[in-house]
């Protein structure tokens, strides 16, 4: 999820380049959804990226929080390119699972998700 | 024609600009958003870490150097149009500094030897001329402009492939000026560079590459780069990032060389604004009409040579809010208009405006016709405020003339 549609969509790009199927959202009312509805079909996402700021609509966090209690299973990374942002800083007080500074990096981002689907 | 405002900006940036504490800057003035910024800069890391691009601000564009520590944490390094520009991005930027002129003066170029990492010459005489030129001089890579004759740009002034244009080098010329040249002179070559684009999207690089490949493909193997040029306006919302992606990705695979792209207005866009005060209203020939404290042609003179109709935050196209304006210049050129803009309420004289999209090819052409001020420089960020670092005076109108 990220507001910024072209950012979202790169990051897809890497995403589909590492092996994973991807679906996007600008905002978290859209990453909601698309999140309830994908586990109600059984076929749940395994990950979710949230950038945690959009102006103007619901970020990462809020939408991060509400999933965590809709699905304890959650698996959220948090995204910004604010690195002193609270939730960056200290992921783990969170609903999140880990955090991936912008811009994305293959390599990280690899990284990361391997660590979470495979712990 | 005028053609409307380059282009519309995201719901979020719209946002972004508008909470510019606009009371607190100088008039007039431009305020860069370095969250904005930042976001754009980004997104371009992204698309070169995903495409294997190395991207490059050009200079020609956006050269507002106190925002460069952001910028160079994410780009590769910056591309000049001449020893100044390149000068500025050495000692401001670092990173890789290319450059590109039309032509190039031999002691240009020692000078830049010394520090650039690439140059690029528009014509096979002047790369002929380089290389004599930098005999005992530090060699940097060497690229030559070309000209793929073919272009979708449509305003002929910002056309480099309009006809007989003097920028880069057509197939044809290339090979009557090689019949009198050195024999070994393409060798020497380590890239080619063509620029085609103007505020573009990846379909019009697509097309201008394959135009390009059709014409040059069989110099291409044994170079190190392609340089694309700039004029891609990746950060524009709708752009084509996969297309782009693809593009880039398909060059470096089929002919194992690095990439280059050289945006300059997708670095800055929707970055900035211009503040400016109404300091009178007057009646003519039917129109309402705000004097402001700034000026079309010294402080935004793409609204003239495009031509095009800047936004304005909170005000319409002509009638659609009740209170109809011409905006006017403090300048004596009669053609000092900015354009037509609707108000829900009446303008005020004292009044302060917010122009949107102003970062970009502003500050780099501004002028001090007339002795108009040049506007103030400020940085805001929703962290650190707002921050003016930079204020024009009669000095800086003094200095310019002997």
């Amino acid at each position: 999820m990220d507001d910024m549609e072209a950012m979202m969509v790169v990051a897809g790009e890497i995403l589909t380049v590492l092996g994973y199927d991807v679906e996007y959202s600008t905002n978290g009312n859209e990453a909601i959804k698309a999140y309830k509805a994908a586990k109600d079909e059984g076929n749940p996402f395994d990950a979710c990226v949230f950038d945690l700021t959009v102006p103007g609509g619901m970020g990462g966090e809020e939408a991060a929080n509400i999933l965590i209690d809709y699905d304890p299973n959650l698996v959220a990374i948090a995204s910004s390119g604010y690195t002193s942002s609270d939730v960056m800083s200290d992921y783990k007080n969170s609903a999140f699972r880990a955090v991936l500074p912008k811009p994305y990096r293959i390599k990280e981002m690899s990284d990361i998700l391997h660590e979470l689907l495979n712990s | 024609m005028a053609q409307e405002p380059t282009p519309p900006l995201s719901e979020a940036s719209l946002a972004a600009l508008a909470s510019i504490p606009i009371q607190e800057t100088p008039s007039p003035g431009y305020v860069v958003h370095l969250d904005q910024l930042e976001k754009n800069c980004q997104l371009l890391q992204t698309i070169a870490e995903c495409s294997g691009a190395k991207v490059l601000l050009a200079l020609k564009g956006f050269a507002c150097f106190s925002t460069f520590p952001i910028i160079s944490k994410y780009l590769k390094g910056t591309t000049s149009s001449g020893l100044h520009e390149a000068l500025l991005a050495q000692e401001s930027f670092g990173g890789e500094v290319h450059v590109y002129s039309a032509a190039y003066k031999p002691e240009e170029i020692q000078k830049l030897s010394r520090f650039a990492h690439s140059l690029v010459f528009n014509s096979a005489q002047q790369l002929n001329n380089g290389l004599a030129a930098l005999e005992g001089h530090r060699r940097p890579e060497l690229g030559l402009r070309v000209n793929p004759e073919y272009s979708e740009v449509e305003t002929d002034l910002y056309d480099p492939c309009a006809p007989s244009s003097r920028l880069g080098t057509t197939r044809a010329a290339l090979d009557r000026a090689l019949a009198n040249l050195p024999a070994d002179l393409i060798s020497q070559l380590d890239g080619l560079h063509f620029h085609a684009l103007c505020e573009q999207d990846a379909d019009a690089l697509e097309h201008t590459a394959e135009a390009f490949e059709a014409k040059f493909a069989d110099l291409i193997p044994g170079l190190k780069w392609l340089n694309f040029g700039g004029g891609h306006h990746i950060t524009r919302p709708g752009y084509d990032v996969e297309r782009l992606i693809r593009v880039v990705k398909r060059f470096r695979e089929r002919y194992d060389v690095e990439v280059y792209l050289e945006p300059s207005e997708a670095v800055a866009l929707h970055t900035g604004i211009l503040v400016v005060t109404v300091l009178d209203l007057i009646e003519t020939g039917g129109h309402q009409i705000a004097i402001l404290d700034s000026s079309a042609t010294c402080h935004m003179p793409d609204v003239l040579e495009m031509p095009y109709r800047p936004s304005i935050l909170g005000a319409g196209q002509p009638n659609a809010y009740a209170h109809t304006y011409r905006l006017g210049g403090m300048s004596c050129l009669a053609g000092d208009v900015i354009g037509d803009y609707s108000f829900p309420q009446p303008l005020e004289i004292g009044q302060r405006l917010t122009f949107l999209d102003m970062a970009h090819y502003t500050m780099v052409k501004n002028t001090t016709f007339n002795g108009v001020p040049l506007p103030a420089i400020s940085l805001y960020s929703e962290t650190t405020g707002l921050e003016t670092v930079r204020r024009f005076g009669y000095e800086d109108y003094r200095m310019r003339l002997s």
